[in-house]
């Protein structure tokens, strides 16, 4: 019996444990795995079960035998579940899904499916990040979700792309930059770093490179390789004979002159895709982390860089208001904008995570966080009113019984402002 | 915003780009332009497209310009992106001359029909019109009522030298109806006569219940006599 064929053989009304039973072992088969490959129920350890979880099967490894290092879970809802984005439902089934993704089988875990046969979702997680790697399909062509879905499950990329971006310049996205890219070279990644802003080029500047290097522009205008453009950084710790090194693409020199950064020009030759194309392959087996550096506006170095991601973040500060309100902007209107042309290719596009209060001090008066949760509080008011709930990229601990105000922050260390100064990250 | 090309001249990869348009261009000319894109690589005239699926686009003027690009061999295309709707279409292909306009006869003016059959009698290259008197034909297609007509043919009963065959087939060319349907009460007997042939008005009587047999004025005179 063909998929479809099961989708349309379904009440109207199908409960869960119907679609859990007719629909998902066949959708999950369709997917590649077989029937000793998924475990139902599959306990998390920690928070929970979820419906279903698989991995294929290595030598005599058999998944559904060791039930260890689960690759994909697949959350089932009824019919009677409305799992069209945005609706109540939908985001209940996202956060358990979000919830199962941190117990403590599941990091090994990849994907997210969440589905009712009516509709289903496939979603990345790397790491910590959890981000929609494709809209939210209809089933009406099964065999056509069934396909996009495995050509992600099956090629999982790598790298997550970080676009590090805040319209409101001076919030210390390049200082996040640079020593996001150093401790986790610390920690054993492989990462890579862009200088995406040919007008100021202050990673450049941060690290004290010399002015000769740097081919942005023949790499985005693919004369060259990504890799032919890349540079490395390289660290040498004073006191152990160790070094430390991340790479880096910056832009030529002597550019701001040129014809060839004139925006004009630029948006005529280079196209939405321009940057996400040629990052495609480094990201899929080259590096686990690819950060870029965004220019503090909406032009066209901006939109090029925020297309190539995967997921934004952003950082504000305590005492800046428009920091703040620029971040859910960014939410509310920027993002939309880039997620529109890249779901007319079925993919997603780049989601927010959450904000980040960057060189918080250990101390604020009581007065200046009142003020700061106020001003939160407006933007937030004002998202709810165009219909998006920024409660959770500006509160992630907040839930309706603990109304906690907890945001990710970085406090404010000497160290890491001076470092600045000395041209070096200071995670090194 | 900065994301959308529509309204932007952009450089495009010609392998992403389609024509459905065709160009009668005679060889001369598209030679030259053909030679002059090898030296220049790049056409200054744009192409306009518009975006019909990702990274797909369909030429909606400047036909020539294209087959000259696809003729040099050239790999990317310089075009400007239109919205996908039909005025923007038709204003860009007449702007480019890149055929014959297409008329509503139903609705077309006399200053119009002039111009198209001037056009036709005098300076299209084949000249299929040659011998009507423009003047005459113009006042007759003019005052007949036409705005039942649903095909040409009753312009081969006007009497004014343009019968089926050649001159017919030109006028198909460019001319196209959007009959109205017919009124419940016939008032004018010479739209009829001039309007529909024997066989029309035989299958129009029998749908008013009227007797269908009989001569064309015959069936004519029925017709208006019905309330």
């Amino acid at each position: 019996m063909s998929l479809q064929s099961i989708i349309d053989g379904l009440p109207i009304n199908a409960s869960e444990s119907v679609v859990e039973q007719r629909f998902s072992p066949a959708f999950i088969n369709a997917l590649g795995f077989g029937p000793d490959e998924m475990v139902p129920s599959f306990d998390t350890k920690g928070r929970g079960q979820v419906d279903h979880a698989v991995r294929k099967n290595k030598g005599n490894d058999k998944f559904i035998e060791t039930q260890l290092d689960p690759y994909l879970y697949i959350e089932t809802k009824g019919k009677n579940k409305n799992l069209i984005e945005g609706h109540p439902h939908y985001i209940a089934a996202l956060n358990q899904l979000k919830g199962y993704f941190e117990g403590e089988k599941s990091k090994s875990v990849q994907w997210g499916i969440l589905t009712n046969s009516v509709h289903a979702q496939l979603f990345r997680k790397h790491g910590k990040a959890v981000y929609p790697v494709t809209p939210c399909l209809e089933c009406t062509d099964i065999d056509k979700v069934v396909q996009l879905f495995r050509k992600h499950i099956e090629a999982p990329a790598r790298g997550l792309t970080v676009a590090i971006y805040n319209n409101k310049g001076g919030v210390g996205k390049t200082t996040t930059t640079i020593n996001l890219a150093a401790a986790l070279t610390l920690l054993g990644k492989r990462v890579l770093a862009i200088d995406f802003d040919p007008n100021q080029q202050d990673l450049r500047d941060a690290l004290d490179l010399p002015p000769s290097e740097g081919r942005m522009w023949d790499m985005l205008t693919e004369k060259i390789a990504a890799r032919d453009s890349i540079t490395s950084y390289e660290y040498e710790f004073p006191r152990v004979s160790r070094k430390a090194s991340f790479d880096l693409i910056l832009a030529e020199q002597g550019v701001t002159s040129e014809d060839k950064y004139d925006e004009i020009k630029l948006t005529q030759i280079l196209r939405n895709d321009a940057l996400l194309k040629v990052l495609q392959p480094l990201k899929q087996s080259e590096y686990d982390y690819i950060f870029i550096d965004v220019p503090p506006n909406w032009r066209i170095f901006s939109q090029r860089a925020v297309y190539a991601a995967d997921v934004v973040l952003m950082p504000a500060r305590h005492d800046n208001l428009h920091s703040l309100q620029n971040a859910g902007m960014a939410i509310t209107e920027l993002l939309p904008q880039v997620q529109a042309i890249r779901q007319k290719r079925n993919d997603y596009g780049p989601t927010a995570l959450p904000v980040f209060l960057n060189g918080l001090p250990s101390k604020i008066s009581k007065h200046q966080a009142n003020l700061m949760h106020q001003a939160i509080g407006k933007v937030i008011a004002k998202g709810d009113v165009e219909g998006f709930d920024l409660k959770p990229y500006f509160y992630p601990k907040w839930t309706a019984v603990v109304r906690s105000l907890e945001m990710r922050r970085i406090r404010y260390m000497a160290h890491i402002a001076s470092s600045d100064f000395l041209h070096r990250p200071a995670a090194f | 915003m900065g994301l959308s090309d529509i309204g932007n001249l952009v450089c495009l990869p010609f392998e992403e780009i389609e024509s459905a348009l065709e160009t009668d261009v005679h060889e001369l000319f598209l030679q030259e332009a053909v030679n002059s894109l090898r030296v220049s690589q790049r056409n200054w005239l744009p192409l306009i497209v518009k975006e019909i699926d990702v990274d797909q686009y369909e030429v909606v003027a400047n036909a020539f310009v294209y087959a000259a690009i696809a003729r040099a061999g050239l790999e990317k295309a310089w075009c400007i992106v239109v919205n996908d709707s039909d005025e923007v279409a038709e204003a860009s292909y007449l702007l480019a001359r890149d055929g014959l306009p297409r008329i509503n006869l139903s609705t077309a003016s006399r200053k119009q029909i002039e111009a198209v059959l001037d056009y036709l009698a005098k300076h299209h290259p084949e000249n299929p019109l040659k011998g009507i008197q423009v003047g005459t034909a113009t006042r007759k297609i003019d005052e007949a009522s036409k705005k039942h007509w649903k095909t040409l043919d009753p312009i081969t009963r006007l009497k004014c030298r343009i019968g089926r065959g050649a001159k017919l087939e030109a006028l198909k060319k460019v001319f196209y109806l959007t009959p109205e349907p017919l009124p419940e009460s016939l008032t004018d007997s010479k739209m009829l006569e001039v309007t529909f042939t024997l066989g029309e008005l035989q299958a129009i009587a029998k749908e008013r219940g009227l007797k269908s047999s009989g001569k064309k004025s015959e069936l004519i005179k029925r017709l208006l006599e019905t309330e």
